[in-house]
């Protein structure tokens, strides 16, 4: 079942931001949501019910997988489930950077945030 | 928080199972709290704060759980769904493949099936058009089929008189409407006079069979007053050959016996009843003072709830307060509750086919025989290749593959196999059918109805499958009803050896036993045929032509009228070349019409207290009829002119008659009457019995009158040519012409189609499942020759080790032949027991053949079995040259 990535733009930012938190390492679902609220400086704290939902959603449509692992053997013996990137979800995270990328890039953007913007 | 047990994490598998998902759900989300709680901790927030806050972050903690248990469940719903379908879609490629790379297995395989299940699926179109589908009015299950009976007087089944009719129609609440209905032969006027067919019907008919026209209206109650009705509904076919289908029909003016009539409206295509050869509906114009002629047919809808019980006894209860009041028909003091007196009341359906049920359902069995047959031949197929497969199973098994993968992996195979099979076998299903009703070889009540329909296609679809699973068990058994063996040499070598062995003798035993129950049945209806055909029937149909000369109702208004037609006419063909004989007749021989009457002779006892009545067939015919039909007068004279109007009143009769009364059928001189007549006949001759109704059935007493002294306009002219019949009969149609103009001369037709027709049902039967069973024995002994052939093949190495070591070859032969004749042996005796069973069941479709008949009971399970020992020799043979080196060689 090879889906297009194409079918899945334009992602909803929460799951953007998943994918792009993914896109560096494997993380377990409350490294997460600490690290979205890092990037987004905290601007995006995600609930847990709304977090592991989006989680599944992703698995089922093959952009993220879960993994059972230890985290560090030496320290905790806890079995947790870990999320990754998938070859797709990396297409489609891709994807959606170049559409964002592109949409940023228009000029009416750029005098908004001349005009408007706080930095 | 506990550890889960380590194997699965070992393994990294997913936890399936609802029990599997919830700890992983569970886990997940304690975690995800424990997390937070720790981090709380750090910042130093006293634990019992810290668990607070964690949990108040969390929201509703059972909501998200139930939430994200759903999500979970439905999506493992969908994996397992979605691996089950690619491994299903893997197993199509893979048996896909694995048929392509044997052409011809796979093509000997689907034509076997093709076969079996075509014939099964076209006899079964037969079963559903005719027994099962419903009959094509509204609410069907409210229709019946009415008639009298009156067992005293040998009238089993007696129609209805007028009379009857409405009193039943006024008087009987069970039904919601009730018709009568008489079949007719009119004239249609014009330049060329031709002969319809009609239907007479009582003006509730249309009403009763809630159908509605295709165009115009019908007619109803108010047509059923005498003289108030000339209109007429055509039906569809006849509205096509007659009109081109013309919409502007409705109006038109028919000229009909002379009369005037109004075409009022149109039928749709679908609607065939009584019979489908019914060209054009009148109102019968219905009489309820006319208290004889018992003509009318029944057919009425039952009111809403009413069963046919219920209205049987009501209308019986009508029936014999009628009676009662009927001095002629009841003896004196006699009152209806002491008689038989009762009416039929029969769903409308079971009526119509009850005479082709049994044959058809004759068919099917045998048919499905047949198709049991053919499974087993694909089967022994199916085993040739297991011998060469038992290797790539056993490598499948040492990769990993279990057994009901393995299992599965074959029976997709055999269910590949049998689709082809199914597809194939419908398409030859779809033309025999569309051959079979195009070709009117036999005509078979609701033959319009058959056809190859979806519910004909969903019964292919499940016997396809069905053969499918059954042939399938034959490989499964050899591949993983043993134990999966790690050795792949030895699978390869011992694959075909014992359990398979097992599987092929099974084979074998019930091919030839399937295929001996079948030719035995068979054979007995063959026979049963043959016995009819050759029945004698009293006379002789051959090089006779009978053309249908209905007088003009208008010209010929008198049945005194038509006698001096009768004698010019005679006396003109008589003298044409080619004519041998020629004669009227009132009824023609297996014209399916017949009329009785009830008779006394004189110096005998009149009809006992019980208002028990002789019946006698009656027929009116000229001189020269008995020597135009063959048939041999016994005693006394033919009619002569000199029999006329004003004479001595003669009658002829038969010899059942004759025998009766007259055991040495010195009859002549002596005199009878019909009960309902008061002229005494003399008889003058004795005539030979003849089977003029049902070539099963023997002859009723008969009484034969002179038109002259008993005129009718209803007349049929019989002609025995020598040469070329066609010739001579238009020739007479010219000369009949010449005569009088008027009248339609369509309706000739050879007098042996006569018996034919009535031979309709039994010859398909005959044909049917003689051609069954021959494709049965042929497929049984090709397989019976597979399974032996792959008995010596398997055993090759084992022939050639004996013979290796000093065994005659004769003494191979001999093996593999003792091991055949058991196998026959059994099969025979089996297939015996079978056809034992069989023909108890198929009796009513035996005519003069003992259901044990010696001749079928021996000599074809002989012969089959010989077959089966002679399809064992070639392959003996072939062992007796098995080389022990080759066979050493090929491990």
């Amino acid at each position: 079942m090879a889906a297009n990535p194409r079918s899945f733009i334009p992602l909803r930012p929460v799951e953007f931001l998943v994918l792009l938190a993914l896109a560096d390492e494997e993380l377990h679902g409350y490294a997460l949501t600490q690290q979205i609220d890092e990037r987004t400086g905290g601007a995006v704290r995600l609930e847990p019910g709304n977090l592991y939902k989006v989680l599944k959603r992703l698995v089922a449509d093959g952009l993220i997988a879960g993994t059972h692992r230890r985290a560090a053997p030496e320290l905790d013996s806890e079995r947790r489930r870990y999320y990754r990137l998938t070859r797709l979800g990396a297409r489609v995270a891709a994807l959606e950077a170049e559409r964002l990328e592109t949409l940023l890039a228009s000029r009416t953007v750029r005098s908004l945030t001349r005009r408007f913007g706080t930095a | 928080m506990t550890l889960t047990p380590g194997w699965r994490r070992l393994f990294r598998i997913p936890r399936v199972g609802r029990r599997g998902i919830e700890r992983d759900v569970d886990d997940e989300l304690s975690f995800h709290l424990a997390m937070r709680v720790e981090k709380l901790r750090d910042r130093g927030v006293p634990e019992e704060i810290a668990n607070a806050e964690a949990l108040a972050r969390f929201g509703d903690a059972s909501r998200v759980r139930d939430e994200l248990l759903t999500i979970d469940q439905q999506f493992a719903r969908e994996a397992r769904l979605m691996d089950w379908l690619d491994s299903v879609r893997a197993d199509l490629r893979y048996a896909i493949r694995t048929l392509r790379r044997s052409p011809v297995f796979t093509i000997v395989a689907v034509l076997t099936l093709a076969i079996g299940i075509g014939a099964t699926s076209a006899i079964f179109s037969l079963v559903n058009g005719i027994l099962l589908e419903p009959l094509p009015y509204a609410h069907p299950e409210q229709l019946v089929s009415f008639a009298q009976s009156y067992p005293e007087k040998g009238l089993d089944s007696w129609q209805l008189s007028q009379e009857n009719l409405a009193m039943y129609r006024d008087g009987a609440s069970d039904f919601a409407s009730f018709a009568g209905f008489a079949r007719r032969g009119v004239t249609l006027g014009g330049e060329h006079p031709e002969r319809l067919t009609v239907e007479r019907t009582t003006g509730e008919f249309f009403q009763v069979l809630g159908v509605a026209p295709l165009l115009g209206h019908t007619y109803g109650n108010a047509e059923d007053t005498p003289r108030t009705n000339s209109v007429a509904v055509l039906t569809y076919a006849f509205w096509q050959s007659h009109f081109g289908g013309r919409r502007d029909v409705v109006g038109t003016v028919l000229d009909l016996d002379g009369e005037p009539v109004t075409v009022i409206g149109v039928m749709p295509r679908s609607f065939a009843f009584p019979r489908s050869d019914t060209q054009v509906y009148l109102p019968l114009g219905l009489d309820p003072t006319r208290r004889f002629g018992w003509f009318l047919g029944g057919v009425a809808r039952l009111a809403p709830g009413v069963t046919v019980e219920q209205a049987h006894r009501q209308t019986t209860q009508i029936f014999r307060r009628w009676a009662a009041d009927m001095p002629q028909l009841l003896p004196p003091g006699i009152v209806p509750e002491r008689t038989g007196l009762t009416t039929l009341v029969r769903p409308l359906q079971s009526a119509i086919v009850t005479d082709v049920r049994r044959p058809l359902i004759v068919l099917q069995a045998a048919v499905l025989l047949m198709l049991l047959i053919a499974v087993a031949n694909v089967a022994t197929l199916q085993s040739g290749r297991a011998a060469g497969r038992a290797r790539e199973i056993a490598v499948r098994g040492a990769l990993g593959a279990t057994r009901t993968r393995v299992g599965r992996q074959l029976l997709t195979e055999s269910i590949v196999l049998a689709i082809l099979g199914g597809v194939a076998g419908a398409a030859l299903a779809w033309i025999g059918v569309r051959e079979f009703t195009a070709s009117g070889i036999v005509t078979l009540p609701r033959l319009d109805d058959v056809r190859v329909d979806p519910r004909v296609l969903a019964f292919t679809l499940l016997v396809s499958l069905a053969c499918g699973v059954l042939f399938g068990l034959a490989p499964l058994w050899h591949a993983v009803g043993r134990r999966a063996t790690s050795d792949i040499a030895r699978a390869q070598r011992e694959g075909s050896h014992r359990g398979a062995r097992r599987v092929n003798n099974v084979l074998v035993v019930a091919q030839l036993g399937l295929s001996v129950t079948l030719l035995v049945a068979a054979g007995l209806v063959l026979e049963s045929f043959q016995h009819l055909v050759r029945t004698d029937l009293g006379f002789d149909p051959r090089g006779v032509t009978a053309i249908s000369t209905p007088l003009p109702m208008m010209k010929y208004g008198t049945n005194a009228s038509a006698v001096p037609f009768t004698e010019t006419a005679l006396r003109t063909v008589r003298s044409l070349p080619g004519v041998r004989s020629a004669a009227f007749v009132q009824v023609v021989p297996f014209s399916g019409a017949v009329n009785t009457d009830g008779y006394l002779i004189e110096g005998h006892a009149p009809p006992s207290a019980t208002g028990t009545e002789k019946q006698v067939v009656t027929n009116v015919v000229t001189p020269g009829f008995f020597r135009t039909l063959n048939i041999t007068l016994l005693r006394g004279r033919d009619f002569t002119t000199a029999d006329r109007d004003g004479s001595l009143p003669v009658t002829i009769v038969d010899e059942t008659l004759a025998r009766e009364y007259w055991p040495d059928l010195n009859a002549v001189g002596r005199r009878m009457r019909l009960t309902g007549d008061t002229t005494w006949l003399t008889i003058v001759g004795v005539a030979r019995s003849v089977r003029d109704e049902d070539v099963a059935t023997p002859s009723r007493p008969h009484m034969y009158t002179p038109i002259a002294q008993q005129p009718t306009t209803w007349l049929t002219l019989v002609v025995r040519s020598d040469g070329d019949a066609t010739a001579t009969t238009d020739a007479v149609r010219r000369a009949i012409h010449g005569i009088e103009s008027g009248i339609p001369l369509d309706g000739v037709r050879p007098l042996t189609q006569y018996v034919d027709h009535a031979l309709d049902t039994r010859r398909m039967t005959e044909i049917l499942l003689g051609a069954f069973a021959l494709m049965a024995v042929l497929l049984a002994a090709v397989g019976i020759y597979g399974v032996m052939s792959l008995y010596v093949s398997n055993r090759t190495r084992e022939f050639g080790i004996r013979m290796a070591v000093g065994a005659e070859p004769s003494r191979v032969v001999r093996l593999v032949l003792s091991e055949g004749i058991a196998l026959a042996i059994v099969g025979v005796v089996l297939g015996v027991g079978g056809a034992l069973i069989a023909s108890r069941w198929i009796g009513s479709l035996l005519y003069d053949v003992s259901a044990h008949d010696p001749l079928a009971f021996t000599v074809l399970p002989i012969a089959l079995g010989a077959l089966a020992v002679a399809s064992c020799v070639l392959p003996a043979r072939r062992a007796a040259k098995s080389d022990p080196l080759v066979a050493l060689r090929a491990e």
